[in-house]
């Protein structure tokens, strides 16, 4: 699995979260991310690959990525180009978030329905919500990462129960304040509904 | 109106005005948007907007002027080649002693931007004061605030770079006292641009003005003579100029004090604001009072306001003065015109600057 | 979460955490540290538990200090670690080859985080190559694991041979997470440290046959190791050498390809100095040799040089100096995958290449256009933001083309776009004021062009003071803008010297840089960049003197001020002046807050999402169209001009 996002979408929290609940439901897990200078608006991923016998490496080859959880359009259509296949199911945050070079009106950014277009012809199966929308409902529309866990843990073909994204996220929540707890649970629990695209 | 030739931006006045050096720093296109700034006497584009037909350009003057155009437009009165169009040139001086000592010779700008403020031609005047040694723009509300910018300060202050944020306030009416330069801007603004907030113009007092400095002039006070302070400064007869600092009288030559001349200046043909409400000047030979310049009803329904409150006083000007300063004035026309002076590309009605040419060939001396 | 303390117990880590753990299940006692991507959050976990355990952590103020702290930790028979990256490694160079001299005494163990592909670094480094230029051990691990393993083992490896090892790891270590087992944590006693009379630790020449004693020494020793390992047929005609993550590519690439029966792999985990007879013996029969690792061909070149040595035949080499094997951009240059590795031993096998990438031609078609790439950016709120625009107006006003030289942290992006493409130079931390002070005497032939440096405050305490003593002494002519945003931001927040905090979180007296450069004697002034109306003027006036002159721009990281507290900005739309000569986008798309985009109607729009609410937008807007969120027109500043 890949989580897909832009530098400062909490990719890694969300990796880390996800790590901690397969890790609790029994497999060998092992993940590969890079940041560090990805916090400054860069593309970010997170390689996630669960076994219940092996132990792999940190990247998941080209072409073979079976889920790919993305907060973002533009980059769940980057990482599919390389690691999408013909089995690949995509669940994606509808709300771009404009690299510099649009912003700056350099470039332009395609029109989210033809990134979606685009994504579907690579893969089998697309997934498609407002994550931002429902964090912002939340009372945070930064707390989306924790919105698309919810997705992830809700999603019935992918192996982790649900069970264990709860305990993972009560575990990361340990420390938080209140007001924190509260965003997050609700961004955890709040209804989700995954559109077929 | 927008006239073509206007239609340009600001790549093209760095190509134009910047970039050649004929900028004078009247500070027109500063603070207009955040890509043009200026500080002590430098004005730059600091970053290309990419727009390519601009209010920065319109409101230049040095770009395409037609001054018989906008002067029809203001004074609605005719033309004469020298002066410019005018109702009538009169002497002056303030009537208040507290005014006429903290000013310049007669005190005349100074009375008038009381009298502006006070009694509701506007709510503000935007003047020059000396901070230290260098010009600097200011902005009064009160007669306390216009007496401390009192004095002449030759200096190339981009004095309307103040003015552009001020259209953009709760500022409703400005009066501005500026160079010829400015004065030419502002019109420029007000007839040629789209400037927000160009309504608020209300009086433009314009100044007799032949050349101004550079601010490495003043800069040279400072490592020369370890001045830290300027009270009062002025064109003496035998002299470039003469300043009253902290280090005490400083006078420079003619030649010396030309080396500081802004390059700009030397493609002015217009010393005596001839695009003004009222231009006013120094009278040679008579430090007590000042030549003023008549051009607008406007302008003269504020002088007469400040003679009926007592505040100024008036008498005709001389014939022979009136000889010399129009000789004066056609004389630096002449050098432009002709190209004498270090110019732009200086052809008639292919220049930035077009007279018609009745009054070219008036300048020029020729016919009568 | 490291100091976890249930033996026995499976859990996952990143490799960060898992080195953090080694290191207090061999019973750590001081750690010190200069924060760097991607091995920074070692020290991190282990200072967070600073106080406890009798662990001592700091973040020191250069690598170099940092390593000579440890190295005098261990002198007195602790048990030290120094973590930093790679360009820290090269830092503490001429230390590295002093300090084999005299030796350790307690263990002693260098983390150092090499970045393959540059994800977090200005270049890659192979830090491998100091290890055998000092003749110390070097450890490489493959996984998780394996890292809290080697970092546990180290220490005692380092007390064995009486010198320090170094322990090398990459992002894919660092960065990745992976499950393993807790081990115990041992009781620490009462210890009483002293110095004896007779305690000495020079570095003397003639103890160089010390260091080749020491060697062999370790070289023994990783005979033995269980971190080198053989899989595969006994005596396999094609055989895998591979060290780092790089070996489990390798592994997964051979069952990829269905060449894992008939291929033997050996992992070698003690990479320096080799276990000669322990590769002797699995290559020794063999007629092909692959080599996988990153970045540089250091395994490949000593074990060819071995084989070449005491092999007894010729062989056929695959790797970097063969082509095979080989990153995205050539070989020996950036990371390598499984899909790479692949690719290569496709290569040597003559097999097609297995490389499965999804079809996408038809993309730009349905896109309309190619995928925009998303280029770094400062953050939305940052100060070097305004600093940059600061000095971008600054010269060009001068007129004079002056130029800016920079170095390491966030404000490196000023090379980009989102820095107005202000940045001339950038190497080493310090090498901005550094090359300034070259620059700065070139007036001499006839250079009328001012000189700027920018320096972070953590870079200024890290390695620009020494140049900053040079710009006096002899008298170089330049302005040192030193941009102070109180945090050593881009690796992660972590406390320096002027920040008001150390490394286990408790408050300090920051120190003033202005402190420093007054003291000196330089002139020194003090302006918050996002008052830009303040900003400006001071450094036009600056580039009207001559000398060494000093500019601190002050302003708090924005990331950190928003933890604190996050006012929202907003865009009244009917005031907005939009594309309209008087702005044409200028928030969005010039000053370039990543938060500001367009709406329909060209009217800037910030988000909610991403503004830190740092103002500078407010004040910089010509109309004064963006106000705080619970701000009104009646109390939002209507600027009147001029005073």
């Amino acid at each position: 699995m890949i989580i897909a996002g832009v530098g400062g979408q909490g990719n890694i929290l969300a990796s880390g979260l996800a790590a901690l609940a397969a890790t609790a439901a029994g497999y060998r897990v092992v993940v590969g991310e890079t940041y560090g200078a990805s916090q400054r608006g860069g593309s970010v991923m997170s390689h996630l690959r669960l076994s219940l016998h092996k132990e792999y490496g940190p990247l998941v080859p080209y072409g073979q990525a079976g889920l790919i959880l993305a907060f973002e359009p533009l980059e769940a259509l980057r990482v599919a180009s390389k690691y999408a296949c013909a089995e690949t199911v995509v669940i994606v945050n509808t709300v771009p978030v404009y690299p510099v070079s649009v912003t700056l009106k350099e470039a332009d950014y395609p029109e989210t329905a033809d990134i979606l277009k685009a994504i579907k012809s690579l893969v089998k199966e697309l997934y498609i919500l407002d994550a931002t929308s429902l964090a912002r409902s939340a009372g945070d529309p930064r707390a989306q990462n924790i919105v698309m866990i919810n997705a992830l843990a809700g999603y019935p073909h992918q192996p982790v129960d649900r069970l264990y994204f709860e305990e993972a996220l009560e575990d990361f929540l340990a420390g938080a304040g209140s007001g924190q707890r509260e965003i997050n649970r609700r961004a955890f629990e709040c209804e989700v509904e995954l559109k077929k695209y | 109106m927008i006239l073509d030739e206007l239609s340009k931006g600001p790549e093209q006045l760095k190509d134009e005005v910047i970039g050649p050096g004929w900028c004078v720093s009247c500070g027109a296109c500063v603070e207009l948007c955040p890509y043009i700034k200026s500080e002590g006497d430098r004005v730059a584009v600091v970053h290309n907007c990419a727009l390519t037909d601009g209010n920065c350009y319109k409101v230049c003057p040095r770009t395409f002027t037609d001054y018989t155009d906008l002067a029809g437009d203001i004074t609605g009165s005719s033309s004469d080649a020298a002066l410019g169009a005018y109702r009538e040139v009169l002497q002056a001086r303030s009537s208040r002693l507290e005014i006429r000592g903290a000013a310049q010779y007669g005190g005349v700008v100074s009375t008038l931007a009381v009298i502006a403020l006070e009694d509701g031609f506007s709510d503000a005047a935007l003047l020059t004061l000396t901070d230290g040694i260098y010009p600097r723009p200011v902005l009064a509300r009160n007669r306390q605030q216009v007496l401390e910018a009192a004095g002449s300060k030759y200096g190339v202050c981009p004095g309307l770079s103040g003015l552009n944020r001020t259209l953009r306030s709760g500022i409703e009416q400005v009066t501005v006292v500026g160079r010829p330069c400015q004065v030419t801007a502002l019109r420029k603004m007000q007839l040629n641009s789209s400037v927000e907030g160009r309504e608020k113009v209300a009086l433009i007092l314009g100044l007799f003005c032949f050349w101004a400095l550079d601010y490495v002039f003043f800069d040279q006070l400072k490592t020369r003579y370890g001045a830290t302070s300027i009270k009062h400064a002025d064109i003496p007869r035998e002299a470039g100029i003469s300043l009253d600092t902290d280090q005490g009288q400083i006078t420079l030559s003619l030649e010396e004090t030309r080396r500081y001349v802004r390059r700009g200046c030397h493609s002015c043909a217009d010393p005596t604001s001839e695009l003004a409400d009222l231009a006013i000047g120094s009278t040679e030979g008579d430090p007590a009072w000042c030549t003023l310049i008549v051009r607008t009803e406007k302008g003269g329904s504020l002088v007469n306001k400040a003679k009926d409150k007592g505040f100024l006083e008036t008498r005709p000007c001389s014939r022979d003065f009136l000889k010399a300063l129009s000789n004066a004035a056609l004389n630096k026309k002449k050098r432009v015109l002709e190209g004498k002076a270090e110019s732009p590309s200086v052809v008639i009605n292919n220049s930035y600057l077009r007279f018609d040419d009745e009054t070219c060939r008036q300048i020029r001396g020729e016919g009568v | 979460m490291i100091a976890l303390n249930r033996p026995g117990h499976r859990v996952i880590m990143t490799g960060n955490e898992a080195l953090a753990r080694g290191a207090l299940e061999a019973g750590v006692d001081f750690c010190s540290s200069y924060p760097g991507s991607p091995c920074v959050e070692v020290a991190e976990s282990l200072f967070k538990l600073a106080g406890e355990n009798q662990l001592y952590g700091e973040w020191s103020t250069n690598e170099m200090v940092a390593l000579e702290a440890a190295a005098a930790a261990s002198f007195a028979g602790l048990r030290a670690l120094c973590v930093m990256k790679q360009n820290g490694l090269a830092v503490t160079a001429d230390l590295l080859l002093s300090l084999n001299h005299p030796g350790t005494r307690g263990g002693l163990v260098i983390v150092v985080g090499d970045d393959p592909g540059a994800h977090s670094s200005i270049n890659e480094v192979d830090s491998r190559h100091f290890a055998r230029h000092a003749e110390v051990p070097l450890l490489e691990p493959s996984t998780v694991e394996e890292a809290r393993a080697m970092c546990c083992w180290a220490f005692e490896l380092s007390e064995q041979i009486e010198t320090y090892v170094i322990l090398r790891v990459v992002t894919r270590i660092c960065h990745a997470r992976g499950n393993f087992t807790l081990g115990e944590l041992p009781l620490k006693e009462e210890r009483k440290v002293k110095i004896e009379p007779w305690d000495r630790f020079f570095c003397f020449a003639p103890m160089h046959g010390m260091i080749h004693g020491r060697q062999e020494q370790a070289r023994l020793i990783f005979e033995e190791s269980l971190f080198n390992c053989y899989s595969g047929p006994e005596k396999a005609e094609t055989v895998v050498v591979a060290s780092g993550p790089a070996l489990l590519y390798a592994r997964e690439a051979l069952e990829l390809l269905a060449l894992d029966q008939k291929t033997g792999l050996l992992k070698v985990g003690t990479t320096w100095p080799l276990p000669r007879e322990k590769v002797l013996t699995h290559l020794r029969e063999a007629e092909n040799i692959i080599f996988f690792e990153e970045t540089d061909p250091f395994l490949e070149q000593n074990v060819t040089s071995l084989m070449a040595q005491y092999g007894g035949k010729a062989y056929r080499f695959f790797g970097q100096a063969s082509g095979h094997i080989s990153g995205e951009a050539g070989p020996g240059l950036g990371e390598l995958n499984t899909g790479l590795a692949a690719r290569g031993l496709a290569k040597v096998f003559n097999l097609p290449d297995p490389l499965k990438l999804p079809e996408t031609d038809h993309l730009q078609g349905i896109l309309k256009m190619e995928m925009p790439e998303r280029e770094m950016t400062l953050c939305p709120g940052c100060p070097h933001r305004s600093s940059f625009w600061a000095i971008k107006c600054a010269l060009e006003l001068d007129g004079r083309q002056a130029f800016v030289l920079g170095d390491i942290g966030c404000y490196t992006l000023g090379i980009f776009k989102t820095g107005f493409m202000l940045l001339r130079s950038v190497m080493c931390m310090g090498s901005g004021i550094g090359l300034a002070n070259g620059f700065g005497q070139l007036h001499r032939f006839g250079m009328n062009q001012p000189v700027l440096a920018v320096m972070g405050d953590s870079t200024f305490f890290h390695a620009c003071l020494p140049a900053l003593l040079n710009g006096l002494y002899n008298e170089a002519d330049f302005i040192a803008v030193v941009l102070d945003n109180s945090i050593t931001a881009m690796t992660g927040f972590q406390p320096h010297p002027g920040a008001g905090l150390n490394a286990a979180g408790v408050a300090v007296e920051p120190l003033k840089i202005e402190n420093i450069t007054t003291g000196m004697g330089l002139k020194t002034l003090i302006a918050d960049p996002h008052d830009l109306d303040e900003t400006i003027p001071a450094l036009y006036g600056l580039l009207r003197e001559k000398g060494l002159r000093v500019l601190i721009l002050r302003r708090e990281c924005a990331l950190q001020a928003a933890r604190k507290e996050r006012k929202l900005y907003r865009v009244i739309a009917e005031k907005c002046a939009g594309e309209a000569c008087g702005c044409n986008n200028f928030c969005g798309r010039v000053f370039g807050c990543p938060a500001i985009t367009m709406t329909e109607d060209s009217k800037a729009l910030i988000s909610d999402a991403l503004c830190t609410g740092c103002g500078a937008c407010a004040v910089l807007c010509p109309r004064g169209a963006i106000l705080a969120v619970d701000e009104t027109f009646e109390q939002g500043s209507e600027k009147e001009g001029l005073s």
